[in-house]
C-alpha cells in the first residue's frame, strides 16, 4: 500500500509534465536568455550597447520569467484543465518559499554579474560557464526526474550536460557558448515538449459539456 | 497514541477504504484539485465520486466549492487541515504496522 500511495504522488506530480507546456514556455523564455546572450557577446568590447545589455539581463531574466509562469497558466486553463481536470499544486510556505526566492534572485545576478564581468574582461580558454550551466540544469532536471518519474526528462538532462561540456571546449567564448547553451536547451525542451504536447491532445480530446 | 500502543482496530477506516485513500492521496500531494481530474484518476464513477466525497465532506477532511467557470460547473476540492492531519497520521501508523508485522 506504502508503494500505491507512492504511485499516486508521483502521478500526480507528473500531470504537471503532462503536457508538455511547461516544457515549451521554459524552452522560449531559456531561448530569449539566448538571444540575449548572443547579442552581448556580439557586442564591441566596453561599448556602450554592450554595457546596457549587461545591465538588462536581471530585468529580462525577472521579466520572462514573469511571462513564462503566465503563459505556462493561460495555456493549462486554455487547453489542459477542461481536457484532464484542474490541478491547484502546493506552494511553498515560510521558510521554504524564502529559500526559493533566493536561490532564484541569487541565481540570476550571479549569471548577470558574470556577464558583465566576461563582457569587460573578454577572458580566453577554457569557457567555464557553459559547461557550468550544463552541469546545473543538468542537476534540475535529474531533480525533476526523479521528482515525477520521467524518463524524457532524463535524457534531457544528459543532453544538456554534454552539450554544455562540448561548447566549453568549442572555442567560441563564455558569452557565445552560453548563449549557444542557451539555444540547444531551448530547442531541446521545445522539441520535447512540443511532442509530448500534441500527443496529449491526440489522446484527450476535449470531452462534451453534458458528460461533464 | 504513539506507534506501540497502536493497533489495527484504532485505523482510520474512512480514510482506509480504497477509493478514498486515493482520493485522500492525491488531494494530499496538491493544494486542491476538480472534480474532472479526481474523476480522471480514481476511474470513479460521477456517482461514486460524489458519493465518497460527500462522506469525507461530512468527517471534514475535504472542502468541497462549487462554481462555475463561464457556464460549466467546476466543483474544486481540497483537503482540510483535519483531513490533511488525519492522513499523516494513517500512513504514519500504517507504515509502522506493515513494518512490524514484516
Amino acid at each position: 500500500m506504502t508503494t500505491d500511495i507512492e504511485k499516486i504522488e508521483r502521478r500526480t506530480v507528473q500531470y504537471w509534465f503532462q503536457d508538455g507546456v511547461f516544457e515549451m514556455a521554459l524552452g522560449g523564455f531559456l531561448l530569449l536568455l539566448g538571444l540575449f546572450l548572443w547579442a552581448q557577446g556580439s557586442a564591441p568590447p566596453k561599448s556602450v550597447w554592450g554595457f546596457f545589455l549587461a545591465v538588462g539581463f536581471l530585468p529580462l531574466f525577472l521579466l520572462g520569467g514573469w511571462a513564462m509562469k503566465k503563459a505556462v497558466r493561460t495555456l493549462k486553463q486554455k487547453i489542459t484543465y477542461p481536457r484532464t481536470g484542474y490541478v491547484s499544486y502546493r506552494k511553498p510556505e515560510g521558510k521554504r518559499r524564502a529559500a526559493r526566492g533566493y536561490i532564484i534572485g541569487g541565481m540570476a545576478g550571479i549569471v548577470g554579474a558574470v556577464a558583465a564581468l566576461m563582457f569587460t574582461s573578454k577572458s580566453a580558454g577554457f569557457a567555464w560557464m557553459p559547461a557550468g550551466s550544463g552541469v546545473a540544469f543538468a542537476l534540475v532536471l535529474s531533480l525533476l526526474a526523479f521528482r515525477s518519474n520521467l524518463i524524457r526528462l532524463v535524457a534531457l538532462a544528459v543532453l544538456v550536460a554534454a552539450a554544455g561540456i562540448v561548447l566549453s571546449f568549442s572555442g567560441w567564448g563564455e558569452l557565445r557558448g552560453l548563449a549557444a547553451f542557451y539555444g540547444i536547451l531551448a530547442v531541446s525542451l521545445f522539441l520535447s515538449g512540443g511532442i509530448t504536447f500534441l500527443r496529449y491532445l491526440r489522446s484527450h480530446r476535449l470531452p462534451d459539456e453534458a458528460s461533464r | 497514541m504513539s506507534s506501540d500502543s497502536w493497533s489495527v482496530g484504532d485505523i482510520d477506516r474512512l480514510i482506509h477504504e480504497p477509493a478514498r485513500l486515493i482520493i485522500v492521496t492525491i488531494l494530499n500531494a496538491v493544494e486542491s484539485a476538480d472534480f474532472l481530474y479526481l474523476q480522471r484518476e480514481t476511474g470513479l464513477t460521477k456517482g461514486n465520486l460524489s458519493a465518497h466525497l460527500s462522506k469525507l465532506e461530512e468527517a471534514g477532511y475535504v472542502a468541497v466549492e462549487k462554481t462555475y467557470k463561464g457556464k460549466i460547473p467546476l466543483t474544486i476540492c481540497r483537503l482540510t487541515d483535519i483531513g490533511r492531519d488525519s492522513f499523516r497520521s494513517y500512513r504514519k501508523h500504517w507504515q509502522a504496522f506493515v513494518k512490524k508485522t514484516q
